[in-house]
């Protein structure tokens, strides 16, 4: 049984092999319209001892413990003030607070600021996850949600680790639907389909950019960066999206429809545009639960007088947050900066400049905008490869 | 109200929409997810109507003239 006490999620024979077997009762049992909410769980959990050991395992169970608690005791105490009451604003900005402190925690360990050994796979999701019920219960969207499906939600072991990020009324819509068989065979082959393609995408196109990507890591000569920032750009796309699509059919095959992540990225207009396409589980939440809510803040209390203004505050903030989310080194942060910085002056540029507002819907200059995007985020990438700062600090010595 | 609305919308997106009221809004680029923001607020306080954000279908309110309808039907 050594082969399925150390598993990794979509990798290796040992992890499709256990799939398989827990995968057929679920197929069974969704074609005769019933539903496998707890079957799911009890899956969800077997992967996770599976998967997660010794200290990683405690912690993790320690963490959903906790995120539960402020989950249960933050709905029973905003039920006692009203959405216009002060307290209640500061109530939620501790709760938030609160949740988010185990990964800060984390990340201020992995640069060492920290001495408390926080972290373990996953976390930064599961928290994605936690502060989005905190936030709806702030907003006093109804909850229908029991804790199984809490449970289940945040740990649905296709998404647990890296996503895509679903959303729990969404996903409780899911787990708790009964699906008729055409219904559910029509979700089942799309599954089967996001799974093969996925492993097409990470094992083989993946695999092929890695290989030739790490022909270009033994100089620090400037020049070799150019063609590693294409292959590299298109391995992350090709590793990062054929994960996201196992992870959409092997949820698909226990009859949840995660969103997508990815949306032909490389097509991308301009960089909001970029942003609907790339990693769009994330940036849709950064949208809906950052970006949304800081710039209604600035409109109402007129922080700024320019609407241009309060936009590119909202992008830095926003794209800052989000390279921090990924880790607080420079390299992440920098990233963060740029596509801040990008999404900026897209903004500017779009509203101001008579040559776009005329040419918007030119063929031509589609195709320019696709084709200048399209640098303009490989060099992104390059950035978050942590080799652009490398080779710049190189030439710095060398200097 | 309805004139209130559309002077809304012109503010966010600089065009008038009196006379193309079918016009999508997010498919040719007139509003993104900072005019949505945008939007959400004036009609708050012009009108009086509270939207939740995340609440919010795009599908529902994808040109001027469903707008209207959305926002009469609020009332």
């Amino acid at each position: 049984m050594d082969l399925f006490t150390d598993i990794t999620l979509f990798e290796g024979i040992s992890f499709w092999i256990a799939f398989i077997i827990v995968a057929l009762p679920a197929i069974v049992i969704l074609f005769l319209g019933k539903r496998i909410k707890f079957y799911t769980l009890t899956i969800s959990l077997l992967f996770i001892v599976s998967v997660y050991h010794g200290n990683a395992l405690y912690q993790l169970f320690t963490f959903i413990l906790y995120q539960l608690t402020l989950i249960y005791g933050y709905r029973l105490l905003s039920k006692k003030y009203s959405e216009k009451n002060k307290t209640y604003f500061y109530l939620g900005c501790i709760v938030i607070f609160l949740s988010l402190l185990p990964i800060v925690i984390s990340r201020l360990h992995q640069r060492e600021l920290v001495a408390l050994p926080v972290g373990f796979l996953g976390i930064s999701y599961i928290t994605f996850r936690t502060i989005q019920i905190l936030l709806d219960i702030y907003d006093k969207k109804e909850q229908h949600y029991s804790i199984p499906d809490i449970f289940l939600f945040i740990l649905f072991f296709p998404t647990i680790s890296s996503g895509p990020i679903d959303r729990s009324e969404r996903f409780r819509k899911d787990i708790t639907h009964q699906y008729l068989p055409k219904e559910y065979a029509n979700i089942l082959s799309q599954g089967i389909i996001n799974i093969f393609l996925g492993l097409a995408y990470k094992q083989i196109l993946g695999q092929f950019f890695y290989t030739h990507m790490n022909e270009y890591t033994h100089s620090n000569l400037p020049t070799v960066l150019i063609p590693y920032m294409y292959l590299y750009g298109f391995y992350l796309f090709f590793d990062f999206a054929g994960y996201s699509l196992m992870a959409v059919g092997t949820a698909q095959t226990f009859g949840v429809n995660v969103p997508h992540n990815f949306r032909y990225p490389f097509i991308a207009k301009d960089f909001k545009d970029f942003w609907e396409r790339w990693h769009i589980s994330l940036s849709m939440w950064f949208r809906d639960y950052l970006f949304s809510r800081y710039v209604m803040w600035c409109i109402r209390k007129k922080i700024f007088r320019n609407r241009l203004y309060t936009a590119a505050s909202g992008y830095m903030i926003t794209m800052l947050s989000m390279g921090a989310w990924h880790g607080l080194s420079f390299s992440y942060l920098c990233y963060g900066c740029y596509h801040g910085l990008m999404l900026s002056l897209t903004e500017i540029y779009q509203k101001k400049s008579k040559f776009h507002k005329k040419y918007r819907k030119n063929k031509i200059y589609t195709a320019c905008s696709i084709a200048v995007t399209f640098q303009l985020t490989m060099l992104g990438f390059l950035i978050f490869s942590g080799r652009f700062s490398e080779v710049l600090l190189s030439v710095w010595r060398h200097l | 109200m309805n004139k209130t609305i559309l002077e809304i919308l012109e503010n966010i997106c600089d065009e008038d929409f009196s006379d193309s009221l079918d016009v999508d809004l997010f498919e040719d680029g007139y509003i993104d997810s900072l005019g949505l923001a945008q939007l959400v607020v004036e009609v708050e306080e012009e009108l009086g109507i509270e939207l939740s954000l995340t609440d919010l279908n795009r599908e529902e309110i994808s040109t001027p003239q469903k707008i209207i309808d959305f926002l009469n039907n609020q009332i």
